[in-house]
Parts: C-alpha cells; structure tokens; sequence
C-alpha cells in the first residue's frame, strides 16, 4: 500500500530544510505542526513556547550541552502561517553539515520528516493556497519527487540498498511463517522456530542498529573531513593548527584522537567541519623512538583525506620534500599538500608537482588562502546534497523499523500470541518498505502459497 | 404484464443473492428473487460448513448488519468450535459444521418470512439495459421484469463447464444447467470477463468408512454462536474425523494424470492457490509423503460424507482407487465424484466500492461473478450489494465499510482496488487492522453503522447497548476493587502465576497472562459477586478480557488506522478529469481513470499511483 502521502494529514509535526540543500549563506529549517513550539524549545537555548508570534529570537541550536550552530529562530502561530499550522523556522548557517544533523536533531526530538511538497499539501489542506497556487505546486510536487527519486535511485549506495532488501527478505519470510501459523492453524503446517526466530530478530536489530549508526557517523561531512598536519620536529605544526583553529572560527569539540598520539580538533568554516589530526607525538620524540612515531604519523596521515606536509623555508629543500612525499605513500584519492611556513623568515623553494602554500603560521600570513583552499576543496568533493536528506529519511525509517522489532522482541519473549507479534513485524517491514519500495500483505501471502503446502 | 415493476431483482440464490435480496427488502425496497431452482435456495456448493479464520469474523460481521448468515448458520448447525484459542483474540475464529439440508431449508424460510421480498422461479437470459442503466431482466420463460436496479449472483453459472477426467459438460453445479448470454450481453457493453476454476471433492456413503483408525475431531466443550441475537446453543454435537493420505494414494493419482483436465491444458481458468486440488499438492509439493483429509458429516441423519481436501477432477476411476488406498477407506463407497468447474467472472475492478458497476448504472455484481470463493465472501458481497442496489433507488449514498472497520471493507477495497487474478479468499494477513477486526467485537465495529441506515433492528442495537453498559459496569468494579493476597494465592498457585504480596486492583491480575476473567470470577468471591451484580454474560467476559489483556496492541492499531483513515475522508468526485492533471504521471491518470476511486485512501492503494501523484490529488482537490 502506498502510505506516503498519509504523512501529509497524520497531525504530527514535521521538518525539513525549506531553502535549497547545499552550500549557501543561510539555510532554513521549518518545524510545522502542533507541537512545533514545544519540539523545537527543546533543541534551541530558549524556550519558544512563550515567544509571540512572528517574532525572531537569537539563541543557540542545542541539546545536551552541546552547539550545533548559533541562529535566529522565528515563531510564527497558527494560523497565520504558511501552513496554517504553528511553525518555527530556524536561520543556521548554510552548510550541508549543519543542515542534515538540525533535523537529525528534530527528528531526535519528536518530529518526523517531512514528506515531498508536504508544507504545500498541508497549507493547503489548511485553506492557505487557493487552486490556481495549487495548480503550480502540483507540478512544482511532481518535479521535485521525480528528481528525489531519480537522487535517492542513484545515490542510493548498492550494498546499502542490497543490505536493507536482504534485510527484509528475511523478515517476510519470517512474517510468512507467522502468518502460515495463523491462517492455516487448521491444516498441518511447520509452525514458526521461535528460538529461530529471536535470532533473527537479533541479527536484524544488530544490523539495523549499525546501519542507522552509520548514518550518525559514516560520512565524512558528518565526521569532519580528516586533515593530517605532519612534518619533521620543529617545523611548525601546532602553530600552523592553531592559526588554523583561530579564534574567530568556532571550536566545536576538542577531543582527544582515538589513538593517544594524536590529537584532533574539529572546527566548522565556510559550513564544512574539519577535522584537524595534529601528529603531536613527534613534537617531543627523541631520536630513538622518532622513526616509530614518524611511522605512525604517516600512517595516521594516510588515512586522511588532506595531508598537509609542513616543511620550513629556512632549512628544507626540494630534495627532502620529493624524499618525504616518496615515503609518504600517500593513497591515491588524498590530497597531498606542501605547505611551506616561516616565509617571513626565508623565501621557500619552487617544487612543482604539488599543490603548495607559503605562509607563515606564527604572523598569520596566507592563513586565510590556506583556509578559503580548504572551502573550495570540500565544495568540490561534496556528495549532491539530496544525499543527505534521503539519508535523513532512511535514518527515521531505520529507527522505526528497529522500534518496532524491539517491540516484537519483547512480545516473543513473553510468549505473546503470534497475530499479536505479527503486528510489530508488520510496522518493521512497513519502515523497511519505504526504504526500499513498499511491502504489501501480497508479498507474504506469494510467501506462503510459493512455499508451503496448504488447503483443505 | 404478471410482474410489477420492483425495486432492486437479485438473480441468484446462493450466499450472496440470498443476502442481497435481504437487506435489499428489509430496508424496504420491493425485492425480487430470481433463482432457477426454488428447491436449491442456500445451497452450500462446497463443504457443509460455515466460518474459520477469516471467514468466522466475516459471518459474525454479516450478523452484526442484520444479515442472515449467521442465524442460518447457527440453526443448522451440528458442530461448533472457536478455532485458535491458543493465539491472540484477532485469530479466534468461530466454524460451524452445518447439516446442508437444513441450511438451505432454514435460509428459504427466512427469506419467505421477509416481507417486500418476492420470489420467481425462472432463468435470466438478458439485463435490460437503456442508456448506460439497467431496468430489468429478461427470462428463458420470455418474462420481462423491470425494476430500478439489478444485483447479479451468478456463482459459477455464467459459461459454466465442469470437468470430471476426460469428460466435460456444461453446467454451473453438479446436477444443474449453465447460464449462456449474459457473460456475451455485458463484454457487448465494454466489460472484461475472465476464466476462474474451482472444484470440490467426492462425497461418500458415511457407512463404508472405517472411523476406528480416524483421529476424530470434536465440537467444542462450550459451543457458542455466530449471531449476536439470541440463537440456539448446540446441545449435542457431530463430530468430523481426520484422514491421511500416503504415497501409494499419490503414486495412484499419479497414474490419471494424463486424463487430468488441469495437466492437460483442457481447464484455461486459474484455480485458487491455497485450495488446491490434490492433484495440485502432490505435484506442487511431491517432497510432501502426506496430506490431511478432513472427513465431514454433512448433517445430522445423513450418511453422507464430505471429504474435504481431496478436491479433485481426476477420472472417477482413479478417484475411487486412490482414496480407497487411504487408511479408513479401503471400501469406501462414493455417491458423487468429485469435479472442477470452469465459469466466467469479471474483474472487479470494474466496480465501485458500492459494488455497482461502473459501466452500467443500477447494475451490482456479488459473489464469484467478482472473483471471489466461499460463502463467506459471497454473502458479505451479498448484503452489501443489497443495501447500496436499494440506496441507489431512492438516489441515496452508497455505504461502504472501510478497511479498519470489517474485514468486509477489506474484501471489498482489495477486490475494486486491486482486482483478482485467483479465486479471493479472505485471510487475517490481507487485514491491515487485524487486532481491530475481531469477532467478539463484530457487533460493536458495525451494527450501530447498520442501525443508523435501517438495517439492523432495535432490538440489535439495545442488545449492543446493554451489552457495553455489563461491560462498563464490570471493568469500573474490576479497577475499583481490590483482591487480598489471601483471597489470590489458590488460583494463582494453580496458574503457576507469581503470588502476590500485597493488595492489588483485580485488574491488575487480568493484565497478567494466563489468568482469565472466568478464572477470576470462578475463584474470587467478590469479583464473583460483581460479575452477577452485573449480570455479565458469556460474550459480555470475552470481550472485556480481550479489551483490558491485548490494550496496549489494541491502541497501537487502532493509532495506525486514525491516521490511515484522514485519508477517506477526501472523497474524489466522479468522473474527476484525471488527464487534465498534467502533474500526474501518466501511469497514474491511466489507472485513476480506470479505476475511478471514491477517495484518496482507495486512490493510494492502486498500484502505480505513487505518493507523488497522490500529493498533487491532494492539493487539487483541498479538503
């Protein structure tokens, strides 16, 4: 059954971003619905609730102690809204990141995402468009899905795909063979293996818990693209990190590195987040255990997606760059770049088969290049943005189906009846279905009648 | 001219034509009744027996409107029992055994004791159809009787053909004529007809079997009922017995493969999947060494036997020789072999919801002219065709049950949304809403709704009231009083239930698994005294129980279905100009314009209307 649309009018709160995905200065995100006040107060440094209505307040975009962005957030009562529904837009700065992990946090917080041109549908079903608008955003609706879907198709990664679908081929053969149980009670059918099926169960939630995770941490906007800063001692690499980091960027975290050596600062500029892996460990490294730290840098650098390979002016050569770069054995999709600081102290070499910078990292001078180079890489490498919404849906949807198969959990292990569990399994192979295309009872019963033998 | 002009003219009377004419005459339409046979009024074609899962729920859905199926059912009963006890309340599923004579009997005397509801003994040939209406029948006795509507039941007469080995012969029933014409007249008028199979098993002398070595398989201890009204209670029941099949029984059949009209091409129409004949299951699943007979009485005095689950269209010569190679029925004597039919139906989705079709004005099609099987299908096709054939006379809005309110909403949505390429049969699985639609709560879910529209009587809708009042009443004494530890521990201890060390709301102990309201009531004096303060009966302690034990499942559903339900209220006029609407994928206005769909939520259920084309509905068509 097609349930998409019931989204539309099911009275609950929803969001999304409503300026376009992707880079730009300001992104919006909309939080509609009865509960809009009170979901958004909970991400947001103030308490909304008692905001009058278009009205703007300056806080920050929160939960739990820790800032995702400071922004405008803009009440606005029903009914004199867009949708006719209370809504509050928050203004946050326009980077994918930011956009993607807000309505992560708002789905966190209680809403749920909105569907294609459901803003639209429901400032209709509110009285707020009349037909002639509303002929313009059918199109407007059918374009955008069509284009939705093409993205979500494409960018749909294969083995995601394949690992949900084989998700739910196990779960309908398990949902047939409860429902073979129920239906067929009378004839001599194989009954459901509960042990069996409790691992199952199991393996899914497992599965399902790791696939959602993968969407908090997986990608590489989310995590902050990885910068390695590394070079021989004294080269001035913690300088260089800390112009970096500068105080007129916003420090998001400062977390110590998995791995004890290093250390990693995260910081969010031009709307991406880095992230800063300094190869500390070599700064008081004695000779003797030198070569084992280097090794280990590098190591840790090859896992970057930028290396940024600090030499110094005043003493390094062209030859110890090629030396270095030779040992570096860089993988092929990071970027390598030779950054040569203390220019204020000496005029670097010409080396030519990388990207280069000279800077000084103690005057602050080419910092700013460094950084804008920074930006325009990340924009370059950038996923189509669409990728990120889709993902937020698959996200709500993973965390649905692993309610409700939580649920069915349970119900088995206190030995629920079967037409009761099989209404749990059913709310999962629903969430799992939109991921995928839709489930519909057909699709066991095709189970049931392909494989088992039934009938007076 | 000897006929007036009526009403609504239901052609058939099986399950669905019975129940039609019915509801069509107690809702005070002037009814006519056309059958071929006035001796076979009710005939049960296949196995004497009402309900089973799905099908159980479906009677009591149809007694809940004020239909007859489930009065009939429980007067001819000589077996009843709750199936799946075991499982949660939305498997329990009421069946009776039925003697066939006096099911039959006891339908045509009902229908004879409906007033408005005449009956003609005679063959329909032609509809009269004028401007895209129909306004009558014409008959093989050259009769023409007008009315302002039309219910068809044809079952499986329309091109009837049945198939017994080699041979073929025209025929709706075993014993009966098939109907030619009117399949041609409609296909004439645009409508698409196809080729369904069904079959039934041999009937045998109940006397040439063994029972010695047949599992036997009795009624329940407490029988109750399918009507809500106050029906007969089985005093002593009939037993049915379970036979096996073997591989010598296969390897036999085996042998008539070759003379098998269904391996032999002859049989065009698709059979349903999940009744197969047992040709079909030994060939279908030959890793399967054996498959369960249920041997049937088919009434009271009767030594006739029904042997259900060896529906076959094999040779006679091959049907006796394998089943006397079945344990029991060495020297089994058959009175009828068993046969396949062949007949014509039309998709149903060339239908509304109403079941009026969508070509022809005033006609309505039930039953397996629509591409179900079973009684139970058919008849609640019945009812509802009767009631929206009289609605349509006085120019009224058809009624139509949603798929969170009877599983007859379900049958009826999946038949015009979705159409058949089988034989349809319900199942809790095609159920959304199964936690919803139980059989303990049929008269709750539906006879208000039937009340409203004239349907079912006062005396239903006071027996409701009250009914919920007993309950209400109970539940507040069960929230309001305490049990002792003391008063508790016996029963407990014999539930292996964990004793309780203070004071607790009796219910508080109904929550918990194993302990039922009976129990309860049987044990604890006080909750005792309540239950006959209250004068709580037997239907009055299933329902609570199920109300308080299955709460949370039940709320969740029931929280599904409101949101699902938003959908039905956006009715879609007819006629909307799907192809107008540029936004629509052009799959969608193909199959919208097709299919006209009476609201949204139908609208979303057909294949290739995605949630995009149903966005740009929405939004075209407001509140």
């Amino acid at each position: 059954m097609n349930r998409g649309i019931v989204g539309a009018i099911d009275g609950k709160t929803i969001c999304a971003l409503s300026t376009a995905a992707g880079m730009g200065g300001i992104a919006v995100v909309r939080v509609s619905g009865p509960d809009a006040l009170r979901i958004a107060s909970a991400v947001f440094s103030k308490d909304l609730t008692e905001v009058a209505s278009h009205r703007a307040v300056f806080g920050k975009f929160q939960r739990d102690g820790e800032t995702l962005d400071e922004c405008l957030a803009t009440v606005f009562r029903a009914p004199g809204t867009f949708t006719g529904e209370d809504t509050v837009e928050f203004g946050l700065h326009g980077s994918p990141f930011i956009q993607s992990e807000s309505v992560r946090w708002l789905i966190d917080a209680g809403c749920r995402h909105a569907g294609p041109g459901e803003f639209t549908s429901r400032a209709f079903l509110n009285g707020k468009l009349d037909l002639t608008q509303a002929e313009a955003v059918g199109d407007l609706i059918a374009a955008e899905h069509e284009g939705a879907h093409r993205l979500a198709m494409t960018q749909l990664r294969g083995d995601f795909a394949k690992e949900i679908q084989a998700l739910r081929a196990q779960l309908i053969e398990f949902a047939g063979l409860l429902e073979l149980e129920l239906d067929f009670a009378e004839e001599d059918v194989e009954f459901a293996d509960r042990k069996r099926f409790d691992d199952l169960l199991s393996a899914l939630l497992h599965r399902i818990g790791g696939l959602a995770l993968s969407f908090k941490h997986g990608n590489a906007i989310r995590d902050g693209i990885p910068v390695a800063i590394v070079g021989a001692p004294n080269r001035g690499k913690s300088t260089l990190l800390n112009a970096l980091l500068g105080d007129e960027r916003a420090i998001v975290s400062a977390t110590a590195g998995t791995t004890r050596d290093t250390v990693e600062d995260t910081c969010i500029a031009g709307g991406y987040k880095f992230r800063f892996i300094d190869t500390a460990g070599l700064r008081d490294a004695t000779d003797e255990i030198e070569s084992e730290g280097i090794r280990r840098a590098l190591q840790k650098a090859r896992s970057a997606a930028i290396v940024l390979y600090v030499f110094d002016a005043s003493c390094d050569t062209v030859q110890d760059v090629e030396l270095a770069l030779t040992s570096l054995e860089a993988l092929p999709d990071t970027e390598v770049v030779v950054v040569w600081n203390k220019v204020d102290v000496a005029e670097a070499p010409t080396q030519g088969s990388k990207k280069q910078f000279h800077l000084s990292a103690a005057q602050g001078i080419g910092i700013d290049q460094l950084n804008a180079w920074f930006i325009e890489w990340a924009k370059g490498r950038q996923d189509t943005d669409a990728l990120m919404v889709t993902n937020l849906r698959h996200y709500e949807a993973l965390r649905l189906a692993e309610e409700a198969l939580n649920a069915a959990r349970t119900g088995l292990a206190n030995d629920v009846p079967g037409d009761l569990i099989a209404s749990d399994v059913r709310q999962a192979l629903h969430h799992l279905g939109n991921i995928t295309g839709e489930v519909d009872p057909e699709d066991i019963l095709d189970h049931i009648f392909s494989n088992f033998c039934i009938g007076k | 001219m000897i006929h007036p002009e009526y009403d609504v003219i239901v052609v058939g009377a099986g399950h669905a034509g019975n129940e039609a004419a019915a509801a069509a005459a107690n809702l005070g339409a002037h009814t006519l009744l056309i059958t071929m046979n006035m001796g076979v009024i009710g005939q049960m074609s296949c196995n004497p027996a009402m309900g089973g899962i799905a099908k159980g729920q479906i009677v009591r859905e149809i007694d809940a409107l004020g239909g007859y199926s489930g009065i009939v059912s429980d007067h001819s009963a000589i077996q009843f029992r709750m199936l799946n006890r075991s499982k949660g309340p939305a498997m329990w599923s009421p069946r009776t055994q039925n003697d066939r004579m006096r099911f039959a009997e006891k339908w045509r005397l009902m229908l004879e004791q409906t007033p408005k509801l005449d009956f003609w003994q005679d063959a329909v040939l032609e509809l009269i159809i004028e401007n895209d209406r129909c306004c009558g029948v014409k008959t093989q006795l050259g009769a023409t009787i007008r009315s302002k509507s039309v219910v068809v039941t044809a079952g499986t007469f329309l091109n009837g053909l049945m198939h017994i080995g080699e041979k073929q012969f025209g025929g709706g029933r075993a014993g009966e004529k098939a109907i030619h014409g009117i399949t041609e007249q409609l296909v004439e008028h645009g409508f698409s007809a196809d080729r369904m199979k069904t079959g039934t098993p041999p009937r045998v002398d109940g006397r040439s079997i063994n029972y010695q070595v047949l599992e036997e398989q009795k009624g329940d201890e407490n029988p109750q009922r399918f009507s809500f009204t106050d029906t007969p209670v089985l005093s002593n029941q009939r037993s049915c017995h379970i036979a096996h099949t073997n591989l010598a029984v296969h390897d036999i059949l085996r042998e008539g493969f070759d003379r098998s009209p269904m391996f032999n091409g002859r049989i065009q129409g698709l059979g349903p999947r999940y009744c197969p004949s047992i040709e079909d299951k030994i060939e279908r699943f030959h890793t399967k060494d054996s498959h369960q007979l249920f041997v049937e009485p088919e009434g009271w005095e009767t030594v006739e036997v029904y042997v259900n689950g060896f529906s076959t269209s094999l040779p006679e010569d091959i049907q006796v020789k394998a089943l006397r190679s079945v344990p029991g029925f060495e020297s089994v004597r058959f009175f009828r072999p068993g046969y396949a039919v062949e007949y014509d139906f039309f998709h149903p989705t060339q239908l509304h919801h109403s079941l009026e079709t969508k070509a022809i004005q005033g006609l309505f099609f039930a039953g397996q002219i629509n591409g179900t099987t079973g009684y139970e299908e058919a008849a609640a096709q019945g009812i509802m065709a009767g009631i929206n054939a009289a609605r349509s006379t006085w120019n009224m809005e058809p009624v139509t049950l949603k798929r969170n309110e009877a599983y007859i909403g379900v049958l009826i949505d999946d038949l015009v949304t979705k159409g058949t390429k089988e034989p349809y049969r319900m199942f809790t699985s095609r159920a959304e809403y199964r936690i919803l639609l139980r059989q303990d709560n049929a008269d709750q879910r539906l006879t208000p709704l039937s009340h409203a529209m004239g349907l079912a009587s006062d005396a239903r809708l006071q027996a409701l009231e009250s009914k919920r009042a007993r309950i209400k009443k109970m539940r507040t004494s069960l929230e309001k009083t305490s049990v002792t530890p003391d008063e508790a521990q016996a029963l407990l201890e014999k539930k292996n239930s964990a004793p309780l060390r203070q004071k607790q709301k009796s219910i508080a102990l109904l929550s918990r698994p194993n302990i039922g309201l009976t129990d309860l009531i049987s044990s604890i004096d006080s909750i005792n005294q309540k239950s006959q303060e209250h004068q709580l009966e037997l239907a009055d302690i299933e329902c609570l129980e199920v109300e308080v034990k299955y709460e949370g499942y039940i709320e969740k559903e029931q929280a599904v279905a409101d949101k699902l339900q938003r959908l039905d209220y956006i009715s879609i006029p007819k006629g909307f100009n799907y192809h107008a609407l540029e936004s629509l994928s052009s799959e969608a206005r193909e199959k919208l314009s097709e299919e006209q769909p009476a609201n949204l939520s139908s609208a979303s259920r057909i294949s290739g209307v995605s949630a995009s084309d149903l966005a740009v509905l929405l939004v075209h068509l407001g509140r």
